[in-house]
């Protein structure tokens, strides 16, 4: 897993809880990497895991929910760090039709130990997509708070259910511009 | 935790000790961490600079090897975008453009390029679309005119398969044309000749027996009017003679009848024009003969200068009176070839020089300049005879080198001398023959001879 994802964690909680409680997190976390964590180096994602289960379990919250609020945290710095490739993209959606093609597959040309997860887009009708998500790692939380920071970004509702789950690999429907029924509010994250 | 940080402490000196420790310890560690982070980063950076570096000198050095690769083509490269129109212009004949490369960016390749006229309007060179199926062979415009050039365009794509472009790669033809002229010249000038030998050889006897015979005959008459003539005499002795007047009237009669006078005087020049003529015939039939085999057979080393030389000695004639002759000796070496054949060509193209002046200046005061050059060439030894004369009109250039093709009156030229000529040169010589031309301001013809020796 790349520095920034490690990033992206530390800076969530440096941001919400103070730098005491990340070193804290960090003590107390059994980690395979002694030094500290930068943005381009790559690093086992089971110490990513380690560090999101302790921070759950130090902030009273669930593994998802800690993912979610990081991941929503996250999105603005990672979408900054591509500001030509965001140029392209108008709105939500045709950003999700484009975040394999485009996004994830320019951040693997750009770094060759990147492996982002792979996501299959398809446009199930006009408003509605369905976002499968490939990877060994199953970090549903992370996909749904990139989901709400995507939200954030174009200032757009939209809802999003995990609809299948297989192992690590699981399906995410998307519902732009219809009233929220019953799925889960926009912008419900158990950040603090 | 926060409140130790507030306010003096109320509380025990041992635990606010403790704590205080407690935070030094984290504070130091943060810094450790902070100072670890930078180095690992200036590590990095330090690598990814050496890497760009050398990435960067691999760039500059392909981009040089591709640059350099795309000077040495014999070709113009267009590439054209999306809407058709041009991007960049590479190639060594990019440097023949009228104009500066970059002035026709944005232009469609139109301005450079033209197809031939029956081409259809879907291939229109205004259109990527068009430019993709466009024929293969075209006209370029360079400084100097348009030249015949081949074709390829292939089209580009992005990653999606999208066509965003073309390349247009047009390849210089004129040799390739010039020589398929060529090809075709010696290809009649075989069936010609292989007529011309088979008329030549048939004449050739006949031609022979007749020139013996018409001497032959001329001696007979010589001797005949002799004998008329001492026949003559002994009639006049014999008119005093009354008895004889009978014979002597009948002889006087008969010499009548046979007009001897004019006889006398107009047989030996019959049989001196008629020898004449077998002369002429004699010798054009040499001349289909040598059409039909120039000699390959007494091939030498020469001096190139020094038959040219002579060769104006003999031509003088032809020239003084319309042209001024500038030699311009050439420092070359020996050219192997037959000399008689090499020195008729160059007589041919002297008198075609003159003819071309005479024609101009005709009814002027002026007179024209004939340059013969010698040069040593990559091709060969090179001679080269330029003349001021009016010119090749391009609707004849194409035929001048043809058998039998002339534009002078009849009698002035029989249109065999190029021909004949390009013979010598290609056929017997394993030459080369050309000829450029700006029409009304006059003609060079340039002939490349074989070394003798290899440099
Ligand atoms: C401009 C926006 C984005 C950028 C630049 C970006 C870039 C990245 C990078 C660099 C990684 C780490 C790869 C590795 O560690 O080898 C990553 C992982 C990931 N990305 Fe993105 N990403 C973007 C948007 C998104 C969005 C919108 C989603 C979800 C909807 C998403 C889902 C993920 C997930 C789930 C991972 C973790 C790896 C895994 O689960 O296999 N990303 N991305
Ligand atoms: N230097 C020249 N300038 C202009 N036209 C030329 C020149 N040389 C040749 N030509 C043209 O090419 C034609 C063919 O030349 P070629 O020498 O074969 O025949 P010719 O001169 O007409 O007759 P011949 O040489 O047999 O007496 C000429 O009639 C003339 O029209
Ligand atoms: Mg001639």
């Amino acid at each position: 897993m790349k520095g920034v994802i490690f990033n992206v964690f530390e800076d969530f909680v440096v941001k919400n809880f103070g730098e005491d409680v990340l070193e804290d997190i960090v003590e107390a976390s059994t980690l395979d990497t002694a030094e500290p964590f930068v943005g381009p180096g790559t690093y086992p994602a089971t110490d990513l895991v380690a560090l999101v289960v302790t921070a759950a379990d130090k902030l009273g919250v669930t593994v998802d929910q800690a993912l979610r609020a990081c991941g929503r945290h996250g999105f603005p710095a990672l979408a900054s760090s591509v500001p030509t490739l965001m140029a392209q993209f108008d709105d939500a959606e045709s950003f999700l039709l484009g975040l394999e093609s485009v996004i994830h597959t320019e951040v693997r040309k750009l770094d060759a130990d990147a492996s982002p997860a792979r996501f299959r887009v398809e446009q199930v009708v006009p408003g509605e997509l369905l976002m499968h998500y490939e990877s060994p790692f199953g970090l549903f939380g992370l996909v749904h708070g990139l989901l709400d920071g995507v939200g954030d970004w174009f200032s757009v509702d939209f809802t999003h259910e995990m609809v299948a789950a297989d192992g690590t690999n699981a399906t995410f429907r998307i519902r732009f511009g219809e009233a929220v029924d019953g799925g889960e509010p926009v912008g419900a994250v158990a950040d603090a | 935790m926060a409140a130790s940080r507030s306010a003096p402490s109320p509380m025990p000196e041992t635990i606010a000790d403790v704590d205080a420790a407690d935070r030094l310890d984290r504070l130091e560690r943060r810094l450790a961490r902070a100072r670890e982070k930078n180095a690992i980063l200036e590590g990095m950076i330090e690598d990814k600079t050496r890497s760009l570096y050398l990435a960067q000198q691999e760039i500059s050095a392909k981009n040089a090897f591709l640059e350099s690769i795309l000077r040495s083509m014999d070709s113009a490269v267009f590439v054209a975008n999306a809407e058709g129109r041009i991007v960049t212009i590479d190639g060594a004949m990019a440097s023949r453009l009228e104009r500066e490369p970059d002035s026709y960016f944005g232009h469609t390749l139109d301005a450079v390029l033209s197809l031939p006229d029956h081409t259809d309007e879907d291939h229109e060179l205004t259109t990527l679309r068009g430019l993709l199926a466009c024929p293969d062979e075209g006209t370029f415009a360079t400084s100097t005119g348009p030249i015949p050039v081949l074709l390829s365009v292939s089209a580009f794509t992005d990653d999606d398969g999208q066509t965003t472009g073309a390349v247009c790669v047009a390849t210089d033809m004129s040799e390739r044309k010039q020589l398929e002229v060529e090809l075709r010249h010696s290809q009649k000038l075989e069936s010609v000749g292989q007529l011309a030998a088979g008329v030549a050889h048939e004449l050739n006897t006949p031609i022979q027996y007749i020139g013996d015979s018409v001497h032959f005959l001329g001696d007979v008459v010589t001797d005949l009017l002799a004998l008329c003539a001492a026949y003559g005499e002994l009639r006049d002795a014999a008119r005093p003679h009354a008895d004889l007047a009978a014979v002597v009237r009948a002889v006087d009669e008969a010499e009548d009848d046979a007009d001897l006078d004019f006889v006398r005087v107009e047989g030996p020049s019959a049989l001196t024009r008629t020898l004449d003529g077998v002369d002429r015939v004699a010798t054009i039939v040499k001349a289909m003969k040598q059409f039909a085999h120039p000699g390959t057979a007494q091939h030498a080393p020469a001096n190139l200068n020094e038959l040219v030389a002579t060769t104006l000695i003999v031509a003088t004639n032809e020239y003084k009176y319309v042209a001024d002759v500038e030699f311009v000796r050439g420092a070359i070496p020996e050219v192997l070839c037959n000399q008689g054949d090499v020195s008729q060509v160059v007589l041919n193209l002297v008198v075609n020089a003159a003819h071309a002046i005479a024609e101009k200046v005709e009814g002027t005061e002026h007179r024209g300049a004939i340059t013969i050059e010698t040069r040593d060439d990559p091709d060969g030894v090179c001679l080269s005879v330029s003349d001021s004369g009016m010119g090749i009109p391009d609707a004849i250039r194409s035929r001048i080198f043809d058998p039998f093709f002339t534009t002078k009156a009849p009698g002035k030229g029989t249109g065999q001398g190029l021909a004949i000529s390009r013979s010598i040169i290609v056929d017997g010589h394993g030459g080369r023959l050309s000829v450029e031309s700006v029409e009304g301001e006059g003609a060079t013809f340039r002939i490349w001879l074989p070394r003798a020796e290899q440099p």
